[in-house]
């Protein structure tokens, strides 16, 4: 008896033991943080704003939603590529569902660059110039998100409490809220030339935009804006300032080098989104990707570090479009990097041409998909053939449909510059032009034209023509038509087309495989989820 | 070799010596009617010393003088005993035991006499197991119980298995059941997918590959919340409970086993020959205005591509072992050898394991230990055949696409890049390669303590390991002109790893009219999972294979690892009573507290309540000469599911590349951000569960059967849900209001449809019908993104309110139109169902004199299969605009070649089938020398399926996890012809 009372006590403290086993979950590989924000130096703590902007602005998002829903550009179905669930043909024909993929993570990156920029606010100090940066962001998040959206989640710039819901802003109240915001991070901003940076041109830019844009935002659906002749003033001295700042120049020799890799600080950017080749990767949307997915992909390209790559036969542009254009004389249309003929050149020359892609492309000679560059170092250029797929020849035509006969059809745009290193085409050194001087101009010339005073509309609008082809190029005169058709040349494929056609009327017109008139599709819808868990969102008319 | 020839006959030599000296006794034991009952055992009586009956019911056993007593025991008769008296011949018939039913069914914590059950629990043994398994030990199962759905995924060597019981009821994760093994509750979660972005990345194994089939002793099924209750948080899918063999009191048995298998693609794909491919394309190229000639390739070959790829797949499997016990002590320990081949080429499974029972008994017997062991050594060779894989990049899809003109090797015998459109599927073999190397054990030493009668105290402590390194290679052929422009090495070094102690009292008492017993206890178990992984690109060399040697890769490397771990404590208790045998009680309640619950809800407690009635004991019963058996049982409990991810409860902050910004234009300054929107109200999901259920057998035994309704709804579903804009991180974890409601009916039956002297025939089967239905979803759910072409960000399936979980949401397919262009609704629909509604099997047994024969049938109907594979390269487009070749099946519709497929119901199929999933004819030599039992037979596995699925098989999924019912690049599924043998002595 008194050997089992012995092992029953053991057992009993064996059970005892354990009754005190700890549940607490210990989090061993990460970092939790918590000191982190306390110590973290102001840049920190506003790098994640800033890399939001990346991703809205990668080449799915916003530039999809910016540039394949507009008449300037359309990713057609070939064959068995790119239908993709239809999203590319619901984009272009203007009948995306809620659930649409891009324009649901068009807004979870907006909205985590809400987020984001909103936590800097809080974090950083008032007075500063990081500070100002913070709000200034926050103002370019909102605005991206109520000039798609209609609705904007906010929590204000003080004594934010981030347990409380935000309030949805919309129409006149966002505008306002993005116009004090601006004004008040203004003086803290920093001035001259810095284009990786919020400066206060890119503030006075922004605030240009919203104003030029107010009528649309304060009555979406009006079958005509009424475009107040205060906020076309506002307009005309915010980008009068930019303008005789003098900080900034048109481009006069090479319009395509705004879009090359090195276009950091390129004189006539105001505010661009910096991408290095070592800056994070954003999942594949760079927007160097906007040139290589168009390429065919029979065309063989030399990437800068010497790899060959190959385009995916994607998005082009749209005849309507590209009838508007003069195209035998404006060098916005297309820069040859070599001759575009048969021949033999140095492969040292062998680069990507710019610009509109039409009729049949040249390339390097390839024996099924491998280069070959002859002893001296020269290569030939011949026609380039798909062998991968059709077979067809990459002879880009005008004409096309959102469901293609082929690969080949359809006008590509070389517009961005090709920064690609190895097999991963997201490093890129192209930064994403926000804002221009070539916009600032033709900002000034709309809003002259739209109150019918405070200056010179047409030499606005030559000022960016001679700029791009010599003293000929110019207008005789200049109405609002001219600025929308320039604007067209100047920002083509630049995220400005839907903003623009939603603003000249001409968003319901028809054009190749597009015929919706639905003015409840000036904006997008509220995806579901966020719908479902975000109080005070509701759904966009037309959408419900 | 002459040397070992001699030690073996010295040693056959001397065994047979050994019997020569005492008296030798033959004899047969037979049941009342004179049938033979192979396998009875034989014990002289006081020793260790036993035989077993042969398959005609002989055996031959030496006792040491004739005074000696036999003690002969068979399962379901009367136990004798028989004095020798002398005798060296003696025919022994045995009494079937009227208490059939005290079979012993193994529980959660415990076991229960088969009559008393209350619970929908099921029990497979040993001999009524699937043949000729070697691995995935869920196989085994296949077909066997009504409502488990058990379906592998594809056909290569051990790849992972689904199993369901009663339907799927979480949205994310996967709905495989709680595998306990021997006592222990394992990880499960283990075995991940890893990949080559681009190329296919192979699905997961099973978790329970590292158990030898010939190790399990039986495999108990807990289907209702009133058996499964007892396991808490893990329970909602059900539990599966293994054990495996132990030794048995008596002469020490030496088993061998070997088998030798063949397997061949069961059904190739139906494709067009090189010739219709000719024709077709020259008929194509003018609509399309492509030159006819350009879809020839150069080499104008007949080639059959998936002859290429595919082979007769050779497995041999080997195995060992002996057992045997004494009064005090067995035990049983076993050796096992498996090299399988895969159908692919260059696939394969390898695989040594080892496993050492033991059970002994000390102070008066009041002490037992119990010790068991396994250990296991695996190695899969895989080939990207993974359904993630891109258009390019997968061996199975480019096979199926590549132009039949092409040929695998040029002329002077190098293997060719490309072929046609399509990378040389030949030179994937080459190109890529992936190895995992798998190290498994399992240990657990188990004590029970008797401190007074009825009175037991155990404790179980465990250890379970994994360990696998998974290395990825793949080498780029884009300067040759191929699409694979990486060159990369990766390891993935995983180690998964669990603790447990376990500490339980129970307690069991016996009244004339009342038993009761009680079960309290205390669990607490701890899972580490980490991982390594190296990735690096550019090789200096390809003089060796990189992945045995990461260094002669030189560019970026990429190395990250992680370290997590989870701890599950659990209080748990169960009674069971019984009054005048005829009313039966049982309740239990788990309370388990994880550190994966979120701060505010550490604990959940799952109680559960059945009763059991037996009819046939009541008076008006009792006599009856109709019901042998006559039992309802209803039920009801609670389970939990706890599938959570680590680390979501807790709000994190970071410092990370990942939000970085390059202010200078130079200098990355990486930035502060919110790494996750924390939940810390997060909690278990909880299922309730209703049975009731009906055991009955008639005609003494001779039929049986059960039948159970059930109604389950899961609620608080664990969603990974938008946040509350504006938010850093869009997603969080929640509990849903969100309802998963399964309702079945399940249905078995046995029969004993002869039995002579000469011949027997049993016939069993079981079918259930399910209904799965979603409610409360806030928003629907999309899942299973389509893999292949022309499909980014597409989802085929969905969990959406008043549909069953993971239907299909396409668009609807209405024919072509004149120009042949597809007829489609104007929004997506939901054109099919990935669960199946109805699940059967059933078996036929029958044995004549010293042969026997056992079929198996499995089906299921009222499902569907979304054939992705042929939706991106079957089509008219597919082929005269990419050159790939498609399935015969195109030449009956008139499409246009302009226009490609979109997805829709035009790829949904139907996905019934009814397979004789295993035949197996068996021949049990007599008197082969010394040997108790010989035993040659021949199986055949997957011999036919009859269905209209027009891929490789009925029986797939490609997506896992939430995502059922897809075909994309399936792995086809062998038919296997096996020859084996088994000897003991």
């Amino acid at each position: 008896m008194k050997k089992q009372f012995i092992i029953l006590i053991v057992m009993l403290v064996s059970i005892l033991g354990y009754q005190s086993c700890d549940i607490e979950e210990k989090i061993i590989d990460e970092a939790r943080g918590e000191d982190l924000l306390n110590d973290a130096d102001d840049l920190s703590l506003l790098a994640p704003a800033y890399n939001s902007m990346r991703r809205v602005y990668g080449h799915r998002w916003f530039f999809a939603l910016q540039t394949f829903s507009a008449d300037e550009g359309m990713v057609p179905t070939r064959q068995s590529d790119w239908f993709d669930g239809g999203t590319f043909q619901e984009l272009h024909r203007h009948d995306w569902k809620p659930e649409h993929r891009y324009t649901r993570e068009t807004w979870e990156h907006v909205t985590t660059g809400l987020a984001n920029a909103t936590l800097a606010v809080d974090f950083l100090e008032t007075g500063t110039q990081e500070h100002a940066e913070a709000v200034a962001l926050l103002s370019h998040f909102m605005w991206v998100a109520l000039d798609a959206y209609g609705q904007v989640p906010y929590r204000g710039i003080e004594n934010i409490d981030f347990n409380a819901d935000s309030q949805i802003l919309t129409g006149a109240d966002a505008v306002n809220t993005i116009i004090t915001n601006l004004e008040f991070a203004m003086p803290n901003l920093p001035t001259g030339k810095n284009t990786v940076r919020f400066t206060q041109d890119a503030a006075k830019s922004l605030l240009a935009r919203v104003y030029l844009n107010r009528a649309v935002y304060e009555n979406r659906y009006a079958s005509s804006f009424n475009f107040a002749n205060e906020d076309m003033q506002k307009v005309i001295s915010l980008t009068t300032e930019i303008i005789n700042s003098g900080t900034h120049a048109l481009e006069t020799d090479d319009y395509f080098s705004l879009f090359d890799p090195d276009n950091e600080n390129h004189k006539e950017i105001i505010w661009a989104v910096k991408n290095e080749k070592n800056s994070v990767v954003i999942g594949g949307r760079s927007i160097t990707r906007n040139t290589t997915n168009g390429l065919s992909r029979g065309y063989i390209y030399l990437s800068p570090d010497g790899d060959f790559l190959t385009g995916s036969d994607a998005g082009c542009t749209l005849p309507d479009f590209l009838d508007t254009w003069d195209s035998a004389n404006d060098p916005r249309y297309f820069k040859a990097s070599y001759p575009n003929q048969e021949g033999t050149i140095p492969l040292s020359q062998y680069k990507v041409h710019r610009g509109f892609l039409e009729g049949q492309l040249y390339g390097i000679k390839n024996d099924n998909g491998t280069p070959i560059i002859n002893a001296d170092q020269t290569i030939d250029i011949v026609p380039v053939q798909l062998w991968t797929r059709d077979q067809s020849l990459a002879n880009h035509t005008r004409e096309v449909s959102l469901i293609a006969e082929n690969q080949s059809v359809g006008v590509r745009v070389s517009k961005w510059g090709i920064d690609d290193i190895g097999t991963n085409r997201d490093d890129t050194g192209v930064d994403i032009v926000i804002f221009r001087l070539a916009e600032i101009y033709l900002m000034r010339a709309e809003a002259i034209l739209r109150s019918g005073s405070g200056g010179d509309a047409l030499a606005d609008v030559n000022a960016v023509r001679v700029a791009r082809g010599g003293a000929s190029f110019a207008l005789t005169s200049a109405n609002l038509n001219d600025v929308y058709n320039e604007r067209g040349f100047e920002f083509y494929w630049e995220y400005h087309r839907r903003t623009d056609q939603i603003r000249f009327g001409t968003w319901e017109d028809s054009w190749t495989d597009k015929t919706d008139t639905d003015p409840n599709h000036r904006i997008f819808a509220i995806p579901p989820g966020p719908l479902a868990t975000t109080p005070g969102l509701v759904q966009n008319p037309g959408y419900e | 070799m002459m040397k070992n020839f001699f030690m073996i006959c010295l040693m056959l030599g001397s065994l047979l010596t050994a019997y020569g000296q005492n008296l030798a006794i033959t004899g047969s034991v037979t049941d009342q009617n004179g049938v033979p009952l192979p396998g009875a055992s034989i014990v002289e009586k006081g020793t260790s010393n036993g035989s077993v009956t042969s398959f005609d019911g002989n055996f031959q056993i030496t006792v040491d003088s004739g005074d000696a007593t036999l003690v002969v025991s068979f399962l379901g008769y009367k136990t004798l005993e028989v004095p020798v008296n002398g005798r060296t011949s003696i025919q022994i018939q045995l009494e079937e035991d009227s208490a059939l039913l005290d079979e012993v069914v193994v529980v959660g914590y415990g076991q229960v006499k088969s009559k008393d059950l209350t619970g929908s629990v099921k029990v497979i043994g040993a001999t009524d197991f699937n043949k000729g398994i070697n691995n995935s030990p869920g196989q085994l199962l296949q077909g066997k119980i009504s409502g488990v759905n058990v379906t592998s995924g594809s056909g290569e060597p051990g790849s992972a298995i689904d199993i369901n019981i009663r339907g799927v009821n979480t949205v994310r994760g996967d709905s495989n059941p709680l595998f306990v093994v021997d006592g222990v509750p394992l990880d499960g979660g283990s075995s991940g997918t890893e990949g080559i972005s681009g190329l296919g990345a192979t699905r997961s194994r099973s978790p329970l590959n590292f158990l030898n089939p010939q190790d399990i002793e039986s495999i108990t099924v807990l289907k209702d919340a009133s058996a499964t209750a007892i396991y808490g948080t893990r329970a909602s899918n059900g539990v599966v409970i293994i054990q495996t063999k132990k030794g048995k009191e008596g002469k020490p048995t030496i088993t061998f086993g070997s088998s030798i298998g063949f397997a061949n693609v069961a059904r190739e794909i139906d494709l067009l020959s090189a010739s219709e491919y000719r024709e077709q394309t020259a008929r194509l190229a003018t609509i399309v205005g492509r030159d006819p000639n350009s879809y020839i390739d150069a080499a104008n070959a007949n080639t059959n591509w998936q002859d290429e790829i595919y082979q007769t797949a050779i497995t041999q499997n080997y195995n060992f072992g002996f057992s045997g016990g004494s009064e005090k002590t067995n035990y049983s320990v076993s050796l096992g050898y498996l090299d399988q081949e895969g159908l692919v080429r260059t696939t394969g499974h390898e695989k040594v394991n080892g496993r050492i029972n033991i059970g002994t008994s000390a102070l008066d017997d009041r002490l037992k230990l119990q010790l068991n062991l396994t250990a296991a050594d695996l190695t899969d060779e895989s080939q990207a055949t993974g359904g993630s894989a891109s258009s390019d990049g997968n061996l199975i899809t480019s096979a199926l696409r590549a132009n039949p003109t092409a040929a695998p090797w040029d002329s002077n015998g190098n293997v060719v890049t490309r072929t046609g459109a399509t990378d040389n599927p030949v030179s994937f073999f080459d190109l890529y390669r992936d190895r995992a190397e798998s190290k498994r054990l399992l240990a657990n030493l188990s004590a029970t303590y008797t401190i007074l009668e009825g009175l037991d105290y155990k404790i179980n402590l465990a250890y379970e390991s994994a360990d696998t390194d998974r290395y990825l290679r793949v080498f780029s052929n884009a300067a040759d002109g191929g699409s694979i422009d990486t060159e990369q090495v990766t390891l993935v070094a995983r180690e998964d790893s669990n603790k447990l102690i376990e500490n339980y009292l129970t307690y069991t008492k016996e009244y004339e009219t009342f038993n009761f017993d009680v079960l309290a206890g205390h669990s607490y178990q701890v899972f580490n999972n980490k991982d390594v992984r190296f990735r690096r690109d550019d090789f200096s060399t390809t003089e060796i294979d990189p992945i045995f040697n990461l260094g002669i890769a030189q560019g970026n490397a990429v190395i990250g690892s992680s370290n997590t771990e989870r701890k599950l404590q659990s209080f748990f208790g169960r009674a069971n009573a019984s009054f005048l045998d005829k009313y039966l009680i049982t309740a239990s309640l788990r309370a388990d507290g994880s550190s994966v619950f979120g701060k505010n809800n550490r604990y959940g407690y799952f109680p559960s309540a059945a009763l059991g009635w037996k009819i046939s004991e009541e008076e008006f019963l009792k006599n009856s000469d109709v019901f042998s058996n006559l039992k309802l049982r209803v039920g009801w409990g609670q389970t939990g599911n706890q599938a959570i991810p680590v680390r979501v409860t807790q709000p994190s902050f970071n410092i990370s590349f990942d939000n970085s910004f390059v202010f200078n234009g130079t200098t990355v300054v990486n930035g502060l951000g919110i790494s996750r929107t924390p939940n810390p109200d997060l909690k278990w999901e909880v299922t309730e569960q209703f049975n009731v259920g009906l055991d009955w057998s008639i005609l003494n035994g001779k039929i049986s059967g059960t039948l159970d309704y059930f109604n389950k709804t899961t609620t608080d579903l664990f969603l990974e849900v938008s946040a509350a804009a504006p938010s850093s991180v869009n997603t969080v974890f929640v509990n849903s209001d969100a309802e998963i409601i399964n309702k079945g009916i399940e249905f078995g039956i046995d029969a004993n449809i002869l039995r002579t002297e000469d011949f027997s025939l049993d016939f069993g089967g079981n079918i259930s019908f399910l209904n799965n239905t979603i409610e409360g979803l806030q928003t629907d759910i999309f899942v299973g993104g389509i893999s292949g072409p022309g499909a980014s960000g597409e989802f085929s399936s969905i969990f959406t309110n008043g549909e069953s979980a993971g239907s299909f949401y396409l668009y609807r397919f209405d024919g072509f139109d004149a120009s042949g262009n597809e007829i489609l609704s104007a929004n997506r629909e939901i054109v099919g169902d990935a669960l199946p509604k109805t699940i059967y099997g059933f078996n036929i047994n029958a044995s004549y004199k010293n042969f026997d024969l056992a079929l198996n049938f499995n089906g299921i109907g009222g499902v569907d299969i979304f054939n992705n594979t042929a939706r991106a390269y079957s089509s008219a487009a597919s082929l005269a605009q990419n050159g790939n070749n498609i399935y015969r099946s195109y030449l009956d519709v008139n499409e246009n070649p302009l226009v490609a497929p979109v997805s829709s119901s035009r790829f949904i199929e139907d996905g019934s089938f009814l397979r004789l999933n295993n035949a197996t004819l068996g021949w049990n030599i007599q008197d082969a020398y010394f040997l108790d039992n010989l035993r040659l037979y021949l199986t055949g596995q997957n011999l036919f399926v009859i269905t209209d699925y027009s891929g490789y098989d009925p029986e797939v999924n490609t997506a896992g996890g939430n995502t059922y019912g897809v075909d994309f690049s399936a792995y086809p599924r062998p038919r296997t012809i096996i020859l084996g043998l088994d000897l003991s002595f």
